[in-house]
């Protein structure tokens, strides 16, 4: 491989010149254009801009409190009715003189599975025992009643909820020809 | 249309004698000081008289407010004004340009002298900021590498190379 470097150091000499003329350009023309520009110096300008809050800003600053407090209410408010609701609920004597029906509880619970239908009923039921008869009255099996009454008997109900889930699986096999 | 006496009367202080830096330095002494080479420097890196104004205005708010704090105002607001220049003032936040474009009664004169050598301008504000601004402040402030990689806030090792790239940039654009 061969190469002409006859011509390599007239190239280094004209770039050189190119740059040295490039150099010069740069530092008259920046120069020319710097020193050129002419301002008054404000410093009143800085200074009223610097201290000085814009409408705007007083606006924005007044709508982010204002976020604030209202955010701040919500919280209270749901704290307010959260405790509401958590209180221990009243309790409402029942009358002295009036003999206390028992009462029914019936929890129903349903499980299915996808292989056979299946129903789980269960059925629990409570009877509460009567409160301390008032005087002149007699405590029987389920309440008080008075010495000549008739007595009146709760009927229990009882509830039967049945569901049925079928799954079903289709498989198509398709052989090509 | 805002009156600037207004404003001044208005528990706005008159000028920054009150305000001393760590040095014990008043800020109207700085202003005033640093104010014009501040300008020039801004022009050719903005390339626009206006914006440069707008860029030194604001860099000196940004030092205003900081003024107590600072322990080379000189060295942040050198930074300052080329990062305003950087964005051509976008980067300022609307908040402070509308503020100086409010208090700016009467605005700012500026006035440029005719370009002279047209074509070289064209052709340096064709460059990357980093490549303008690197080229800028070495053959208009004379600084070092170093000096302009804090002013650019980059490795000194990236200055040799942006300017390089520059100039042939340069050389190429006016040998066409």
């Amino acid at each position: 491989m061969t190469t002409d470097d006859s011509n390599r150091p007239a190239d280094h000499l004209d770039r050189d010149q190119v740059d040295r003329e490039l150099d010069e350009r740069l530092h008259r023309l920046l120069t020319e254009r710097a020193e050129g520009v002419r301002a008054t110096a404000d410093i009143g300008q800085v200074l009223a801009a610097a201290d000085r809050p814009l409408p705007s800003a007083h606006r924005s600053r007044l709508f982010y409190v204002g976020s604030v407090a209202a955010a701040v209410l919500v919280i209270l408010a749901g704290i307010g009715v959260v405790g509401l609701i958590g209180e221990e609920p009243t309790v409402l004597e029942q009358p002295a003189d009036q003999p206390v029906e028992p009462s029914t509880t019936t929890v129903l619970t349903t499980v299915s599975s996808t292989t056979e239908p299946s129903t789980t009923v269960s059925s629990t039921t409570t009877e509460q025992q009567p409160a301390d008869c008032p005087p002149g009255q007699l405590p029987v099996e389920d309440g008080c009643r008075p010495p000549s009454t008739t007595t009146t008997t709760a009927g229990v109900s009882t509830s039967v909820v049945t569901s049925v889930v079928t799954s079903s699986t289709t498989t198509t096999t398709t052989t090509g020809g | 249309m805002i009156d600037t006496d207004a404003l001044h009367s208005d528990g706005v202080a008159d000028d920054g004698k009150d305000r001393k830096d760590r040095n014990g330095r008043d800020f109207t002494a700085f202003y005033h000081a640093q104010f014009p080479a501040q300008l020039r420097r801004a022009a050719v890196l903005a390339r626009s008289a206006d914006e440069a104004a707008d860029a030194v205005q604001q860099a000196f708010v940004d030092v205003y407010r900081r003024w107590s704090d600072l322990a080379d105002p000189d060295r942040y607001l050198s930074r300052a004004v080329v990062n305003r220049c950087r964005d051509g003032g976008r980067r300022a936040s609307a908040r402070d340009r509308l503020r100086l474009r409010l208090v700016r009664e009467p605005s700012v004169p500026v006035s440029e002298v005719p370009l002279a050598d047209e074509e070289l301008w064209a052709a340096l504000g064709g460059l990357p900021f980093n490549q303008r601004a690197a080229i800028v402040l070495r053959y208009y402030g004379g600084h070092s590498e170093a000096e302009i990689a804090e002013l650019l806030d980059c490795s000194t090792g990236s200055v040799g190379p942006w300017i390089s790239r520059g100039l042939a940039r340069l050389r190429r654009e006016l040998e066409r």
